[in-house]
């Protein structure tokens, strides 16, 4: 019955009510979408990380290195030669090298060359089919099977660099030997093969398209794009990019470091919007205040009458909290729709181009809020529920 | 059933009301009149529970009303009295049904929604049960605020002004139900009025002096 009166009371003028949820669940929305995609993001940047101490590639910038050969978004940074990246396997404070030679790619999903350390690190199971073992043969990622429906046996046919228009290498197919059961790693979104097959396509295409190609051609073979780093101990994780930087052609970087200074960029951006958020919290919490206060002006009398029907000061007061806690609640629930709907818009336009989607499952940091949010309709109705505590009974009464 | 003796109200040290002894039985009514400013609603009020005399006592059935304070006078008055004004007021967004079913929530009465239908019925508002209070004309409204008094079986119904804001033959028919209904339910009825059309209706009258000022 309280809670009947309470809400039916709220959908009576249900105007300065609907602005309050809307201005509630705005807030609210944002900070939960932030608080989503940190986490998330976090926990993906974590995840792919797994044991990669540096990543070695062509001298650049090394947040694009880690950005390319870690998680595979951006574009790499160039070419080093392999008998350079040899020479390193060679070295004592070195414990595992995982090379990987970017080339084509296949309806915008990229093809991988490697060996199968790179599998065993982010530990891919393989779903039906084998590894790849004679050139020309790749396995695929469970994304990558789900959108393009290749399967095991079929062959398909490359494309030069990543672009869905460039050109196609018709003469000689990968055949997929083996399908990837999905790891939530980058191994989902990648096409993985032996770096030989990258070479040797790259050779083909290159006898027969010379004149277009020039700019690579003396660099073609025996190169890859870079190279995945364990260090034996973290003393030489530490010394290591050093050592590269100077007395190699290659720049070695650290993935931890980059991605730790890329979360401090990005933090600046995390903050402001954190910050607006809350001013719209404090606003909304206003309009709480206001739409609760106006409507006690109004209600002055069935406060009264209530009172007369015998329900305590406590009880009116609790009523009157309860109202703006209810305001908040489902200005919070609307919220938790928003920053899902927001989740829902990046992952239709979006989750291709970041190879990653996004996750709708309430995350612990959401419980804060919804505290938070409580908190701030409860104290919203905290100077009515105040003013009807203290309401003189009589004159009210008299008054009507 | 209902009994004041010595007492006494004061707002201030300029505003303060003596009440002559008042005695009201079991299915009796009680007129209380006087001009305007001679406490008719402070009298009231007291009778209520809402405002706490400065001395004197009054006695409600077996309980001592005026050594009630609070949370204890709400519980009472929520049980055991029914108030009428004179204008109906309604909590505008519950239904009529809904705003009957109130005293009995707030005297944490359990509701019996057949016995709230048959008063109603007795009333001649069972029509205007799913409406909103707004939607009904004066004298229904007035009706209606009745049944709310009468939902709880009170003991004492306490009426300030029910019928001067009302036409004859209205005020005819609301005070006949208000006089009828409290016999029935064996309740003591005051009513409180400067409205002269009830003292030929009411039997036992007090009239009350312009004082203290």
């Amino acid at each position: 019955m309280l809670l009947k009166i309470i809400y039916r009371n709220l959908a009576h003028k249900p105007l300065g009510a609907a602005l309050s949820i809307a201005l509630l669940a705005l807030s609210t929305g944002i900070i939960s979408m932030l608080l989503l995609l940190q986490t998330q993001l976090e926990q993906k940047f974590e995840r792919d990380l797994k044991d990669i101490d540096l990543v070695v590639g062509a001298k650049g910038s090394p947040l694009q290195l880690v950005l390319s050969a870690v998680y595979h978004v951006d574009a790499p940074t160039g070419n080093i030669p392999m008998e350079e990246v040899e020479k390193l396997r060679k070295m004592r404070s070195i414990s595992g090298i995982t090379p990987l030679a970017y080339g084509d790619s296949y309806q915008r999903f990229r093809i991988l060359g490697t060996d199968t350390t790179f599998i065993s690190r982010y530990g891919g199971k393989l779903r039906s089919g084998r590894l790849f073992g004679q050139p020309l043969e790749a396995i695929a990622g469970a994304t990558v099977a789900e959108n393009t429906g290749l399967q095991v046996g079929q062959t398909f046919y490359s494309t030069h660099g990543d672009a869905d228009g460039g050109a196609q290498h018709d003469h000689a197919g990968y055949v997929v030997t083996g399908i990837l059961e999905r790891s939530n790693t980058v191994l989902d979104n990648l096409l993985l093969t032996d770096i030989s097959s990258v070479w040797s396509i790259h050779e083909e295409s290159h006898e027969e398209h010379d004149h277009d190609h020039d700019h690579e051609h003396d660099t073609v073979p025996r190169e890859i794009t870079a190279a995945l780093v364990k260090a034996r101990s973290v003393h030489s994780a530490m010394t290591l990019p050093m050592m590269i930087n100077e007395s190699t052609g290659m720049q070695a970087a650290s993935p931890a470091l980059e991605i730790n200074r890329l979360m401090k960029m990005l933090g600046i951006g995390v903050t402001a919007l954190q910050t607006l958020a809350l001013g719209i919290m404090l606003i909304s919490g206003f309009s709480v205040f206001i739409a609760l206060y106006n409507r006690l002006r109004e209600r002055k009398y069935e406060l009264a009458l209530m009172r007369s029907m015998g329900c305590s000061r406590a009880r009116l007061f609790w009523m009157l909290l309860s109202e703006g806690m209810l305001l908040a609640l489902t200005g919070f629930i609307g919220g938790l729709l928003l920053s899902r709907l927001g989740l829902w818009i990046l992952n239709t336009s979006a989750a291709r181009e970041f190879h990653f989607v996004f996750r709708y499952e309430p995350v612990q940091a959401e419980l804060w809020l919804l505290a938070i949010t409580v908190m701030v309709g409860a104290l919203a109705a905290l100077v009515p529920a105040v003013s009807a505590f203290r309401m003189n009974l009589s004159r009210a009464l008299a008054d009507a | 059933m209902l009994h004041t003796k010595d007492l006494q109200f004061a707002y201030n040290k300029d505003l303060s009301f003596t009440f002559p002894e008042l005695k009201c039985n079991a299915g009796e009514s009680l007129l209380i009149t006087g001009r305007s400013g001679c406490g008719k609603t402070t009298l009231l009020h007291l009778l209520a529970g809402i405002l706490h005399p400065a001395s004197g006592e009054i006695r409600i059935g077996d309980t001592l009303l005026s050594s009630l304070r609070g949370a204890d006078a709400d519980r009472f008055r929520g049980e055991s009295v029914g108030l009428v004004y004179q204008r109906p007021h309604f909590i505008a967004s519950l239904t009529v049904m809904d705003n009957l079913r109130l005293p009995a929530f707030f005297g944490r009465k359990s509701v019996d929604e057949g016995a709230v239908t048959t008063l109603a019925e007795h009333l001649g508002i069972v029509h205007t049960l799913r409406q909103l209070p707004d939607r009904l004309s004066v004298g229904e409204q007035q009706r209606a605020s009745i049944a709310r008094a009468l939902v709880n079986n009170p003991r004492l119904i306490l009426a300030d002004e029910p019928t001067s804001a009302l036409d004859d033959d209205n005020c005819a028919s609301v005070i006949e139900l208000l006089t009828r209904q409290a016999a029935e339910h064996n309740a003591a009825l005051v009513i409180v009025t400067h409205d002269s059309r009830l003292k030929s209706v009411v039997k036992n009258r007090v009239e009350l002096s312009l004082q203290g000022r």
